[in-house]
């Protein structure tokens, strides 16, 4: 296999990998209250 | 008034610079006029890590320009722990006077020396001067060739910004400034001197045992003008470092130029970082001091034993931060020790008579350019406290197969973890903390604190080239990864973000590893980062600082901006009985001032001056009498007590004396209450006893 085919290869499942996490990271239970949280910080920073 | 220290170095031809200089010289006038303090500030600081920066500029074979950067930071703040430390354990006369003059004349020497060695001393003025200016064309050409990277460094440069201002408008509020951080700078300012303070309390014994080179730091932020309102922004500065760091070593390990700037850069987007740099906590100093060990380490593979002496110093400095220090002694070490042995081992080859020298080189190496800055920095904490409490590491029991080797009061971290850990395995707990299950970030981390850029793109960024560097045989990543690697498994409590910031850096130049690695696909990974770094940036908000408390701090005058008035959320369910005297204290204790207090308090550091230019002694005794005399022995001027405590029945009894005879005109008044709540007093001392 070519290098530049392997780097290909390894850069979309880098990026599949990162997607995935990204879905594990924002659907946590308590990633909801935080949002929340930093939603009434910036709704009060808009007064 | 100094002068700019850098005028006589410009050259007469450059127009722009002599105008740049004169008005930096007008700038510092007109401060001058304005405020003494501020101007003696800069003028110390300007003339400190100039006069490095040019002593090292002679170094630029072996020394990068950011390396020299940093490296002038570095011998910088080892010259002020140094002369604190000469100061303050030697002669006893840690003021703002004898530490300004003995600075000015060691930055001075070494200006002098650094200049007088270059033949044309214009052309080595230009030099230095053409060197900044082309490195920042660099730079700023680099951001225009790529948009996301500019968009990037837009948000740093506003976050920093934010932090500037908050720390500027608040003081300082977190739990473990106010409760031994700020107290040992406290402790130090009011008798000029580093020494024990008086063992009668768990906070007290641990301020005594406490390694204080970050401190002292602290305390040069403090000292010359004589107020606390910059200090908690010491950890700013240990961060810029940081991120000039992540490139530095980034650059070494052959990551593109361009990629290590994004290294770097992207190093600033974990909200315990952004977070903590407005604190007067320690933590980033110490992770920040690792990684620029381990960068000076890295230069050592040109011949130069400087980059070892660099590495040493820098050690050093880590070695009296905090008692975590001897973790990363040994493990840099050991990392030393690996390498010339393998360098030696090379060597099988050739005569015997070249392995020995190689032998004793490499000893001579380590003991006198790594090992003697180490001790000469940092090993002054150590060696007291094993003379004092016959432990180096005291109160820390030291153990090995069941063998007590030093004895200490506790074999471990003796506060219990959080709840939610109950019954999670290694990795559960790191899972826990790295996907950020918690509802808010906080400058002390605890169950978040690295933020998604770790956990999304870092974490599979370093397991992808950690793999390639295995395949490739890129030694030098795999050192690196390593030494970080091991400094986290042995660090305690590691799950905990704050104690292994280090673990964010490896995980940055990992990520530069893959944008130099998957070119084609770049942009799209670039995106993901700025969409996180984004998100960072917007949500890095601390609890402790509301909207409101900033527009509140905002229309308050500078005295009144005190820790009590800002009530935060960190220590406000436990401190809210105490703001009345905090701000008392804040508004009447003067230069001079001596309070007594007869008990142990929630937090000492409320009981000084902003300026921490009054004086704070704990009194008790049995008897009255006693405790009178104690009282005048160290010319006390005001009590806090608590109410209804046995001190607060002497006073009332004494008072009620001197008012039912006073009418004699034989019996004077001793006390007089200023200041009493439901919970405490404070009561003056008037100077007609007796």
């Amino acid at each position: 296999m070519k290098a530049e085919t392997k780097d290909n290869i390894f850069s979309i499942l880098y990026i599949l990998i990162a997607l995935v996490l990204v879905v594990i990271y924002f659907s946590v239970p308590e990633r909801v209250p935080f949002l929340e949280n930093q939603m009434k910080w910036w709704r009060e920073f808009r007064e | 008034m100094p002068a700019c220290p850098a005028s006589f170095l410009v050259s007469r031809k450059d127009s722009r610079q002599a105008g740049m200089t004169i008005y930096m010289s007008l700038l510092i006038t007109v401060l001058a006029i304005d405020n003494l303090n501020i101007t003696l500030y800069i003028a110390i600081n300007l003339l400190l890590f100039f006069s490095w920066h040019v002593f090292l500029f002679r170094q630029r074979k072996v020394l990068s320009f950011v390396d020299r950067i940093i490296g002038a930071f570095i011998l910088g703040l080892a010259q002020i722990i140094a002369t604190e430390t000469l100061l303050g354990v030697v002669f006893r006369k840690l003021f703002a006077a004898p530490l300004f003059w003995l600075n000015i004349s060691i930055s001075a020497i070494v200006l002098i020396y650094a200049v007088s060695g270059s033949r044309n001393k214009q052309s080595f003025a230009q030099d230095i001067f053409s060197e900044i200016r082309n490195s920042i064309i660099t730079f700023f050409d680099t951001m225009k060739s790529d948009l996301i990277f500019l968009i990037i460094f837009v948000l740093f440069f506003i976050s920093a910004c934010w932090i500037i201002f908050l720390g500027y408008l608040f003081p300082s509020y977190t739990w473990d400034a106010l409760w031994y951080h700020l107290p040992i700078v406290g402790y130090i300012m009011q008798s000029g001197a580093i020494k024990e303070v008086s063992n009668h309390s768990f906070i007290n014994q641990f301020i005594n045992i406490f390694p204080k080179n970050i401190e002292l730091f602290f305390l040069w932020n403090i000292i010359f003008l004589k107020s606390d309102v910059i200090s908690d922004l010491c950890q700013l500065l240990f961060t810029f470092i940081g991120m000039l760091t992540i490139y530095s070593i980034a650059v070494k390990l052959k990551v593109g130029e361009k990629h290590a700037a994004w290294a770097g850069l992207l190093f600033f987007f974990a909200p315990v970082i952004i977070l903590q740099s407005s604190t007067n906590y320690v933590d980033i100093a110490v992770s920040v001091l690792f990684l620029v060990a381990i960068n000076f380490l890295l230069c050592n593979s040109y011949p130069s034993s400087f980059s070892l002496l660099l590495a040493g110093l820098t050690t050093g400095i880590l070695l009296g931060s905090k008692g975590s220090g001897p973790l990363f002694v040994i493990i840099l070490s050991a990392a030393f020790l690996v390498k010339e042995v393998i360098t030696y081992l090379k060597l099988q080859e050739i005569k015997s008579l070249s392995k020995t020298q190689a032998l004793a080189k490499s000893s001579r190496l380590y003991l006198i350019y790594f090992l003697a800055p180490i001790l000469l920095i940092g090993g002054y904490w150590y060696v007291k406290n094993w003379i004092l409490y016959g432990n180096p590491v005291y109160p820390m029991e030291i153990s090995v197969f069941n063998i007590t080797i030093f004895k200490g009061l506790y074999k471990g971290i003796i506060e219990p973890a959080p709840e939610v850990f109950n019954g999670l395995s290694y990795f559960g707990k790191l899972f826990y903390v790295w996907a950020e299950r918690a509802e808010y970030y906080f400058y002390d981390s605890r169950l978040s604190g690295f933020g998604p850029l770790w956990f999304i793109l870092f974490l599979p960024a370093f397991v992808f080239s950690f793999v390639y560097a295995l395949i490739k045989k890129r030694f030098n990543f795999i050192a690196v990864s390593a030494v970080l690697i091991a400094a986290f498994l042995f660090s305690p409590r590691n799950w905990n973000t704050r104690y292994v910031i280090f673990l964010f850096g490896l995980g940055a130049i990992s990520f530069g590893f893959i944008l130099d690695h998957f070119v084609k696909r770049e942009g799209a990974i670039k995106t993901i980062a700025l969409l996180l770094a984004v998100y960072v940036t917007f949500t890095a908000d601390s609890p402790c600082v509301t909207p409101s408390q900033v527009r509140k701090f905002i229309h308050l005058p500078a005295g009144e901006r005190t820790v009590a008035n800002h009530a935060p959320f960190s220590i406000d369910l436990h401190a809210r009985q105490e703001y009345g005297h905090w701000i008392w204290i804040s508004k009447n204790i003067s230069k001079g001032d001596t309070l007594a207090y007869t008990f142990e308090p929630l937090f000492l550091s409320p009981l000084w001056n902003s300026a921490f230019s009054s004086r704070m002694v704990y009194i008790k005794s049995d008897t009255y009498n006693d405790w009178s005399g104690k009282l005048g022995e160290n010319n006390t001027t005001h009590i806090l007590v608590r109410t209804n405590s046995e001190e607060d029945k002497w006073i009332e009894k004494e008072r009620a004396i001197s008012s039912s005879l006073g009418w004699l005109g034989a019996v004077k008044e001793k006390f007089k209450v200023v200041y009493s709540d439901d919970n405490y007093k404070i009561v003056k001392v008037l100077k007609n006893e007796g």
